[in-house]
């Protein structure tokens, strides 16, 4: 089984740095525009969320690209985009449930989440440990443990 | 120009008055067949998807075209085409995935979407708000906000 | 950097276009052996019916290659490739390059028979060839092969007001592109229209004394004044070939996913390459003006240093009869005769359609009288995506929201008496 992007919520606390170092990683500049991953942030409700490729298993942008340029890496299962398929007709975009996948208007492609070929780096930058690449079953381990504690909490308070 | 027609597939009930205006719009004719936005339906599930061209950057319609009349605009990236020199031949037709492409019978030419300059009268008049005019890059941070929004329905259960 | 193209047609005006694209200051070169400004050659049977003016055949005109700073030598041709020094020769002298494109096209094919040098016989390739038809004035005509050239070229000179007879060797109309159901409604609409089809004939002479007076099949005699050859076309590789460039099986030069060819910095496209079928993998002669365009893209972009992959060919024929739109993509039933295949079949008098399947993939599709949706059957057949994965999108209303066009598809796979 391959390892997932975990995000905590609990623990984002918005600096942007993995949208910086993604931008930096692919496109040689630092912008959240440009980044993969993307922080929804609420000012006045005081929450961030970074939305990041769900990798989904059986996921739509995969079937409505009518080129075939978005494809599951058989190694990683990151969901990947060929580029030079790509006729930018951002379809892939409007399928997306989850608004991850963006578009570049100055290259005329789509792009997402690649997991940097296995070692996604945001997870490395991320100072507050809010992103993490684990397996799967390590992920539904870890909220399960996290709604059990809260039900805890409650019973105990 | 980096508005384009998102579509909201959900929401579409196949009332069909976005053909009727489109057609009425640009050809004058009250006749939905004429018009550039299509829906494509399942009447026994009541599924109503509209489609319309999607303005490709790299276009496949203009591959298949036998006369290369179909071109990128330079200043709205739009996909246009030079109407006069089509001789109505509907390779491209044949050739869009997204039944993007028109063939107005009357004039004998292959027509597509451009977004009525800028206005497009089909978000205008659909009732039910399955069309939008926006820029894609508006819409997939419209959709990223929905989506923090659900994953947060445990820290906020008041939304 | 200095690019050569030798060909000025749908090819070769591709491939100078995409270079200019990528490179504003490339040295561009084309040698047309015609001395016209690119043309359209699909579009001479609209030119013979009428429905067009000769001016609009014509994607160019004489000052657009000024404008794109392509440096074009009309009405020469070339008479060799040197390889070792890089260069190309014609009668006017020798040309060097850094990159060359061939593109040199095909030729109509006339059978070697008795008559077919008097006056009154055509084939229809050239705007020239359409010049020569209509100062003829044909009257009681007989054309020669019923593929998508000639059947468009009978519905044209029907409709220019000639007496029309369609001959075809084998069994039925357009054969390499229509089944039998669906090639009956063609030949119905033929019909219907005056033209006389006659299927399972084959053509022996044309006698006449200084032109054409009559055609003579194994079965009548038709009188006759014109007789259009729509038979079938030859590459154009006699100047690779005895240049050292390597020529396929199938005849045609033989080139890589990239288009290049066996010799350093050569590269081919369009209807002189033997390309490869998108489908099977293998050597495939696709002959079609969309495939040219898009072999001379990758051509170039692989000239200008970024590589690009050819995803092989497909068979498109799209054809409007007498306001009704036919379309083959792929195969047909009988192309995969001896192989496990399945057809999934629906319509009636005035629309029908048919799916050809092997091995779970879409592999073909042909129609009569429909226009909405086949993009995304083609769509299906060039990404090569099983039916049981459209099935599974297809049948969840939730799913099938978010891939909007597998709904179309779906509805002509799923229909009610489909087996799928």
């Amino acid at each position: 089984m391959n390892n997932v992007i975990f995000i905590d919520y609990h623990k984002c606390v918005g600096c942007g740095t993995c949208e910086m170092i993604c931008s930096m990683v692919h496109e040689g500049i630092c912008s959240s525009l440009l980044s993969r991953i993307r922080i929804v942030r609420d000012q006045v409700n005081g929450y961030n969320v970074p939305i990041t490729c769900a990798l989904c298993e059986k996921a739509p942008c995969i079937n409505i690209c009518p080129v075939k340029a978005i494809n599951k890496d058989s190694g990683t299962g990151a969901i990947t985009i060929q580029d030079s398929k790509c006729i930018g007709c951002r379809q892939c975009v409007q399928a997306c449930p989850f608004g991850h996948m963006n578009f570049n208007f100055n290259k005329g492609v789509a792009f997402k989440c690649d997991l940097c070929e296995g070692d996604p780096q945001c997870v490395k930058f991320c100072w507050t440990n809010a992103i993490n690449y684990i397996p799967v079953e390590l992920a539904i381990g870890t909220k399960r443990f996290e709604v059990a504690s809260r039900i805890v909490e409650y019973e105990n308070a | 120009m980096n508005k384009r027609l998102i579509i909201h597939a959900e929401k579409c009930n196949g009332c069909g008055i976005c053909e009727l205006v489109c057609a009425l719009s640009h050809s004058k004719q009250w006749h939905p067949s004429l018009s550039c936005i299509k829906i494509t339906a399942d009447e026994e599930r009541h599924l109503y998807f509209p489609t319309v061209c999607a303005q490709c950057i790299e276009p496949l319609c203009s591959t298949a075209c036998l006369m290369n009349v179909i071109q990128k605009d330079v200043e709205t990236g739009l996909t246009v085409r030079d109407e006069l020199s089509c001789i109505g031949c509907r390779a491209c037709e044949t050739t869009c995935p997204f039944s993007g492409c028109t063939y107005d019978y009357i004039d004998g030419k292959v027509v597509n979407c451009n977004l009525c300059q800028g206005d497009p009268v089909c978000v205008k008049y659909c009732p039910n708000g399955a069309l939008e005019f926006a820029s894609i890059e508006g819409a997939a941070a419209f959709k990223r906000h929905d989506s923090a929004r659900y994953r947060l329905i445990e820290i906020f259960p008041e939304g | 950097m200095r690019f050569v193209i030798i060909g000025n047609g749908a090819a070769g005006n591709a491939a100078a276009e995409t270079i200019r694209k990528y490179d504003e200051n490339a040295e561009i070169i084309m040698f047309s052996s015609e001395a016209f400004p690119e043309y359209s050659a699909c579009a001479l049977p609209d030119y013979i019916s009428g429905w067009i003016p000769r001016s609009h055949l014509f994607l160019k005109d004489y000052d657009d290659y000024k404008h794109k700073q392509i440096k074009i030598e009309w009405g020469q041709s070339v008479t060799e490739i040197d390889t070792v020094n890089k260069q190309v020769i014609t009668e006017k002298g020798m040309t060097k390059y850094d990159k060359l494109i061939i593109a040199s096209g095909s030729r109509a094919f006339i059978p070697p028979i008795n008559g077919v040098n008097l006056s009154g016989n055509f084939v229809i390739k050239s705007v020239s060839d359409v010049d020569r038809i209509i100062e003829h004035e044909p009257s009681q005509v007989v054309v020669v092969g019923s593929g998508n050239i000639g059947v468009e070229a009978a519905e044209a000179l029907e409709i220019r007001g000639c007496k029309v007879t369609l001959i075809e060797l084998l069994g039925r109309v357009m054969p390499k592109a229509f089944d039998a159901k669906a090639s009956a409604l063609l030949y119905k609409i033929l019909t219907n229209n005056n033209i006389r089809v006659l299927t399972d004939e084959k053509v022996l002479e044309v006698k006449g004394l200084k032109q054409v007076e009559e055609l003579v099949t194994n079965r009548r005699n038709i009188p006759c004044d014109t007789v259009i050859w729509t038979v079938g076309v030859r590459q154009n590789v006699e100047l690779a070939q005895k240049s050292g460039i390597s020529i396929g099986k199938l005849g045609g030069i033989k080139v890589n996913s990239r288009m290049e060819t066996s010799q350093q910095d050569i590269y081919a496209c369009g209807d002189c390459i033997e390309s490869i079928d998108l489908l099977t993998g293998q050597p495939a002669l696709s002959l079609l003006w969309p495939n040219a365009k898009r072999q001379a893209q990758v051509a170039a972009l692989n000239c200008l240093g970024k590589p690009t992959e050819y995803e092989g060919s497909v068979n498109i024929i799209v054809e409007e009869i007498y306001d009704t739109l036919c379309v083959s993509i792929g195969f047909t039933e009988e192309m995969l005769s001896g192989r496990d295949f399945q057809v999934i079949e629906n319509g009636n008098e005035r629309f029908y359609y048919r799916i050809v399947i092997s091995n779970g993939l879409i592999v073909g599709w042909q129609s009569i009288g429909i226009s909405n949706g086949i993009g995304t059957i083609l769509a299906l057949i060039k990404t090569r995506t099983p039916i049981a994965e459209v099935k599974r999108v297809w049948q969840n209303s939730d799913l099938v929201a978010k891939v909007p066009w597998y709904l179309t598809a779906g509805n002509f796979l799923f229909h009610e008496f489909s087996s799928i």
